[in-house]
């Protein structure tokens, strides 16, 4: 089976998986919660107000046609309104989910060349001080609370030495960059520790291969057994990893654009789960579904690439 | 050609540092087959790594002794001049032929590699040379099989490709430890074969390590015995099935099987008893003392190990009471 055919088999499997989340989502947000005019208008409400609201939210249809009503949503893109802030919901999202993405996007690279650099070079010295040295500040960067960091960072990079804006956002290019520089360098804290734990960790476990022996037992150099042998093989194990922080890059850090006042997705999300905005929830959860399926279609995709045993 | 003198190399474990090989010598004269065989753990792989210095650095290392190649000591050699050894004068194949090669890069990319790093030859030349030494090691349709992955390829082919790595720049000297140990039968037929002709077409020397004396007595011209890192005997080969000097070695030869149908629910297959002791148990005195049948007071520690001495003419045992003895007068 060639590539195509492949990817367009993929994508067709993937209509029955987003109709099977939607259905769960359906039968949570109108079966399971309670009745979201009630909840907006709270117990106090006149029977009139709250048979209006349902009527604008489309709750006095039935089941059934709300059912596709969500279907049809998925399928056009449109979503509709948000309840609290009016606005058309997909571009809000758009708008949030791209500041995330500045936001989360250059760590991410940082973090994936540092943590595998630094992996690299820890495997390379196994055993040795160096290798030891790196281990322990990775344990270390891993062990200390996302709390911790950001206040600390705040306090003293942003409040005591000034170097850094200690929060909020300007949309503009480039004011946006010095509001994004301290959180992005905390996200960088936040996963490199682990990261080079893994990565060492995959490493070794490709240099221990019987193949990496016939390689040095070629006369080649440990650096290009290193760089050749270890790590083609290891990357794939280390791209899986990738691929699966990736949608979190739009999603972004609930945590982080908070304390930063950033109003990216992560704050998007919280505010819309504060007001109750059902639609914007039912939206979000569908859409960040579609993402996750979208994105291990894409890791498979990679794996043909770099691993010649996987067939598609 | 090689010469190992007084080889000693260590490793580090948890039980303190053990000698996986202790003090061993043997020469291996041009265009010759040297066996050497023993029981899993009794130091032959490690003194294949230890003339590659392929020890891993971070637990073991050559303590002391010389491994004199064509005139030159490879244990003072440089890591870079060393380099230029392994893959080009001296080679090596391995057990495993399954997680010998690479997964991840095509059987032509892993012989030209050797070929553009020792002949710094262009690709253009590499792959046209891997192309015969695919036809050499008797692939067929090779200018299709440098573009298949390893795992296009069965354990026998795999074997194949090894050996045409190894022997890319025309070795003067190719290891091979255990090469046929994970192949069937016949297949293993077919690799000695292979290897007993290349041997002959490059002049090459080889040293066989082996724990299948079937294997020795069809390829190799010496043996030398090892037992818990120790060469414990050393002869050529007709001498040493016709006339072992070490029960060791005795028992090892009683231990092949035979095929006599008519006598087969008469006859059992002899073993050794007991097994190799951890090499921080090894007693002093004989390192078989406990599973010799033969042992005698003076095995046990009160004369000190048993020398590697002439037992018979060039044949060597380290025994004090060697089972064929013959003087050079007789």
């Amino acid at each position: 089976m060639d590539l195509k055919t492949y990817i367009l088999r993929r994508l067709l499997h993937t209509i029955p998986i987003i109709i099977g989340i939607a259905t769960l989502i359906f039968f949570i947000f109108n079966i399971v919660g309670g009745d979201p005019a009630l909840t907006l208008l709270g117990k106090y409400a006149k029977a009139k107000q709250i048979a209006s609201l349902r009527h604008e939210m489309g709750l006095d249809k039935s089941l059934f046609l709300q059912y596709i009503d969500l279907l049809k949503s998925i399928f056009t893109f449109d979503f509709g309104k948000s309840w609290h802030t009016k606005q058309n919901i997909i571009t809000s999202l758009k708008e949030s989910g791209w500041i995330s993405f500045t936001l989360s996007f250059p760590p991410f690279i940082i973090s994936c060349a540092l943590s595998i650099i630094i992996a690299m070079v820890s495997a390379f010295y196994r055993g040795q001080f160096l290798d030891k040295t790196l281990v322990l500040i990775s344990i270390i960067l891993m062990s200390i609370s996302i709390l911790s960091y950001i206040l600390l960072f705040q306090w003293f990079f942003a409040f005591k030495l000034d170097w850094f804006e200690i929060a909020g956002y300007d949309k503009g290019f480039p004011n946006f960059i010095s509001y994004i520089l301290l959180p992005g360098i905390i996200i960088i804290f936040l996963s490199i520790g682990s990261d080079i734990r893994l990565y060492r960790t995959i490493l070794l476990d490709e240099i221990n291969q019987d193949y990496i022996r016939t390689a040095r037992a070629k006369g080649l150099s440990e650096v290009s057994v290193l760089f050749k042998h270890v790590l083609k093989n290891a990357m794939i194990p280390i791209v899986t990893n990738l691929i699966t922080q990736l949608p979190f890059l739009f999603l972004g850090s609930l945590l982080i654009e908070n304390f930063f006042a950033i109003p990216g997705l992560g704050n998007f999300i919280v505010t819309a789960i504060n007001t109750s905005d059902f639609p914007v929830i039912k939206a979000v959860t569908i859409l960040s579904a579609i993402v996750f399926v979208l994105f291990n279609l894409l890791t498979d995709i990679i794996y043909t690439i770099l691993d010649p045993r996987v067939k598609l | 050609m090689l010469s190992v003198k007084n080889l000693v190399t260590t490793f580090q474990t948890r039980q303190g540092s053990i000698k996986a090989v202790d003090n061993i010598s043997f020469d291996l004269p041009k265009g010759s087959t040297l066996g050497i065989v023993g029981e899993s753990g009794s130091g032959k792989s490690v003194t294949a790594l230890s003339i590659m210095r392929l020890i891993p650095k971070d637990t073991g290392k050559i303590l002391q002794g010389d491994i004199i190649f064509n005139g030159q000591n490879i244990t003072t050699l440089t890591e870079s001049g060393m380099r230029g050894m392994r893959g080009n004068k001296i080679s090596m194949i391995f057990q495993e032929p399954m997680t010998s090669l690479n997964p991840v890069f095509t059987v032509g990319n892993q012989i030209q590699e050797t070929l553009i790093l020792h002949q710094q030859l262009s690709l253009q030349q590499a792959q046209k040379k891997a192309i015969e030494l695919l036809q050499m090691v008797g692939i067929p349709s090779p200018e299709k099989r440098i573009k298949d992955y390893p795992h296009h390829l069965s354990g026998g082919m795999r074997q194949r490709v090894m050996i045409a790595i190894a022997l890319a720049c025309k070795p003067d000297i190719l290891i091979a430890d255990e090469p046929t140990t994970a192949l069937d039968v016949t297949i293993q037929a077919q690799i000695l074969d292979l290897l007993k002709n290349l041997q002959k077409e490059l002049a090459m020397s080889i040293i066989m390590i082996t724990h299948d004396l079937g294997v020795v007595a069809e390829f190799c011209d010496d043996v030398a015995v090892m037992y818990c890192g120790k060469i414990i005997e050393k002869a050529p080969i007709h001498q040493i099935f016709a006339q072992p000097q070490h029960p060791y070695t005795q028992g090892l030869i009683k231990s092949i099987p035979t095929f006599h149908p008519e006598k087969s629910h008469e006859q059992r297959l002899s073993t050794i008893p007991g097994t190799l002791p951890p090499f921080h148990e090894i007693p002093s005195g004989c390192s078989f003392q406990n599973r010799c049948q033969y042992a005698q007071e003076a095995c046990k520690g009160l004369q000190g190990t048993p020398p590697l001495a002439l037992a018979a003419q060039a044949h060597w045992a380290a025994c004090f009471y060697p089972l064929h003895p013959k003087t050079h007068q007789d």
